[in-house]
This record gives structure tokens, sequence and C-alpha cells, in this order.
């Protein structure tokens, strides 16, 4: 009982810990935290680093022409606290990506993700709250 | 000691072997002891903040990307690590010493405990990291107090507190005060050029049961926002604050 008491509490402080990534100083500098977007494409790189782990995904326009977007995240660690399943990615898989845009062209924070199976994620491993609706 | 004949030998004889048998070094006793594990950031507060001339127009010029160090990877002060919201820290007393991990930016300070020990006369308290300073421990009751001095001039912080500086002549004590499952580190930090009076920042700690320190590898070319600009340089970019 004392254990699962103890294991509880670890996961509340990793996930509020993780849950302050928001007020990251790169975060609001970097992406637009007011709007969401979605993409779709395919994973070309991985990479699960500290600070900020990211992705690389080609999206395909509706024209057919593809187009390199950069994925970024928090700290890996973090995400690794939080039991965010990073064996689940592999490179060429499709996934969708939920999140603030960039305020460079084709770059996205990822909020949440869609794995190929259906399988939602987020790197809190908690429900989230979607920012302003302008999905695209 | 009392006793005498083959009864007192033996039991000396036993004193000796249980004293061979206990560990060489002997951790904190007590409330001390508190302070030991590993820990996870949970609130800060900084006050006192007045800004001499200088520090004012140092902090108008900030510009994180050419001025904050960890962008090579390079942890800037310990304000700035411990404003770090995730990575926790790991505290272990030894009788003479304090060792005292962070997991950001793998960071592994030693600080000699010992009453009389300026921090001048001390060795530099992260080897790899020399421009931490050099650090100085002692217990007020059961408060670990930690003394720094040698820092280099440099970016203060970059995270709880943005744009704030340092020169060389900054002077910094930190209280780790222990309360069970919680601890607060408070840094009192001195430096007349950039600070009209000493600032003072709390950070508070909440014990993490079962906790442990991962290795954060920071690399380089993926610690700054270089990724972000198609055009940009292989290269990071040129620091124009560059403590080491």
């Amino acid at each position: 009982m004392h254990s699962n008491v103890a294991r509880l509490m670890l996961v509340m402080l990793v996930l509020a810990a993780a849950g302050r990534m928001s007020a990251h100083h790169s975060v609001p500098v970097n992406f637009d935290q007011t709007r969401e977007i979605s993409i779709e494409g395919v994973l070309t790189q991985i990479l699960w680093v500290n600070p900020h782990a990211h992705f690389r995904i080609d999206v395909t326009n509706p024209d057919g022409t593809k187009v390199e977007w950069l994925v970024e995240m928090g700290a890996s660690n973090t995400m690794k606290r939080a039991g965010f399943p990073m064996d689940r990615f592999a490179v060429g898989d499709r996934i969708t990506v939920i999140g603030a845009p960039g305020r460079r062209d084709r770059t996205i924070l990822l909020e949440e993700t869609v794995l190929k199976d259906g399988t939602h994620l987020t790197p809190t491993m908690r429900p989230r709250t979607p920012n302003n609706r302008d999905a695209q | 000691m009392r006793g005498t004949g083959s009864s007192g030998l033996i039991g000396a004889c036993a004193a000796a072997a249980l004293l061979v048998a206990l560990p060489v070094t002997a951790h904190a006793q007590g409330k001390r002891a508190e302070l030991e594990g590993v820990w996870i950031v949970a609130g800060t507060r900084t006050e006192n903040l007045k800004l001499t001339p200088e520090g004012a127009a140092a902090r108008a010029r900030y510009d994180h990307l050419h001025d904050d160090p960890a962008m090579r990877c390079i942890p800037a002060t310990f304000k700035r690590v411990m404003h770090t919201p995730s990575p926790p820290i790991e505290v272990t007393l030894h009788e003479d010493y304090a060792e005292i991990d962070y997991e950001f930016m793998d960071v592994h300070r030693r600080v000699p405990i010992k009453n009389g020990l300026a921090a001048k006369d001390a060795p530099y308290t992260v080897p790899q990291f020399p421009h931490l300073g050099r650090s100085a421990g002692h217990w007020e009751g059961d408060t670990l107090v930690i003394e720094s001095t040698d820092l280099k001039a440099g970016l203060l912080d970059s995270l709880g507190d943005p744009g704030l500086w340092q020169s060389d002549q900054m002077q910094t004590v930190e209280r780790f005060v222990p309360n069970g499952n919680r601890m607060q580190v408070i840094v009192r930090m001195t430096d007349p050029v950039h600070f009209l009076e000493p600032l003072t920042t709390t950070f508070n700690y909440l014990k993490l049961p079962d906790g442990q320190l991962l290795t954060w590898d920071c690399v380089p070319e993926e610690a700054g926002y270089n990724r972000f600009n198609e055009n940009a340089p292989k290269q990071p970019l040129p620091l124009r604050n560059n403590p080491q």
C-alpha cells in the first residue's frame, strides 16, 4: 500500500514537471500555443535527445509534392519518466501530429500524436486540452 | 573498559572486529540525513530583484540564441540548472563532503564539508565546468550551507529569470534545508556589479521515492535552434557569452 502511494506520487510529480515545460523559454519563442494544427506524414528521422526530442516527417501536399516538417517535443528524459512508449516509433511509420504551429515554416510542437494503429499519445501520457481550434 | 581476564579480551576483540567491519564512510544522521535522496523541483520564487544600471542594460541586450550557454551544452550556473523543471537532482552526504548530482547537463558536484574551510581554498566544485566556481560547505544545525566563489562572469539564468547576468564578483550562499520529504534550497546571490542588493531564489523540492537520475547526454548539434532554420549554418551560432 505504501509503495503504491509512493509510485502514484512519483507519477504526479513527473507529470506536473512535464506540464511546466510549456512555460519553458523556448516554447513561446518558437511556437504559437494559441493555435493548433494537424499534419500527417512519414517519419524520416527520430531523435530521442535532451533537452528537446524531435522528429522529421515527410508530409505529402494535396498536389503530390513532399515537404519536410520538424516536430518538436520536450526532454527525452521527461517523456521517458512519463512512460511515453518511444519503442513504438520507427522510421517509415506514418503518424499524425497535432500541436502548436511553429513561428517558422513547417515546424510543430507535438502535443498529441496518433500512431498508425490509431493509438493516441501525449508527451505527458495524460489527456490534453486542445488549443484554439483551427486545425488544418 | 571494565573486566579482566578472558571475557574482557574476547569483548575487546569483538568490538575491534565490529569496527573493522563497519563501512569506512559514515552518512549523515538524524534530520540531516533527510537531505539525502532524489529530488524534483516543485516551485521556485525569486525575491529582491533590483538591478544596477549595468545589470538592467545587460538584461535588455539578452538574446537567448547567442547568449545561452545551454545552446552548447554548458550549464550557466546552479541557479539555471535548478530552474529546469523536470530533471531531478540527487544528494548524497558523506562524512566530510556532499555529492550533489544534477541530471540536467549531467552536472556532478562535490562540496567539501569542513568548518573553517573558505570557498576560495576549495577545489572547483564541478571539475568538468570550472566556471561554476569553488564551493565549501558547513552545517548550521541541520541545514547544509554551501558558499561559492570564483564564479566566472556570464549568464546567470536563461529560464526562471532569463537574461540575468553575473560578474566575476558574484558570491553565492546556498542553504539546503531538510523537512521530511520536502527540501528547500535557498540561494542568496551577491554581485554589486549587477544587483543593488543580494538576490534570493528559493527552490522547493519534493523527494522522489525510488527516484533515479538518467543521463542527460546533451548533444551540442541538437541543443540549439539551428534545426528550425533550413538555411542555418552547420556550426552552432557564435556565442557572445562563453564562460568556458
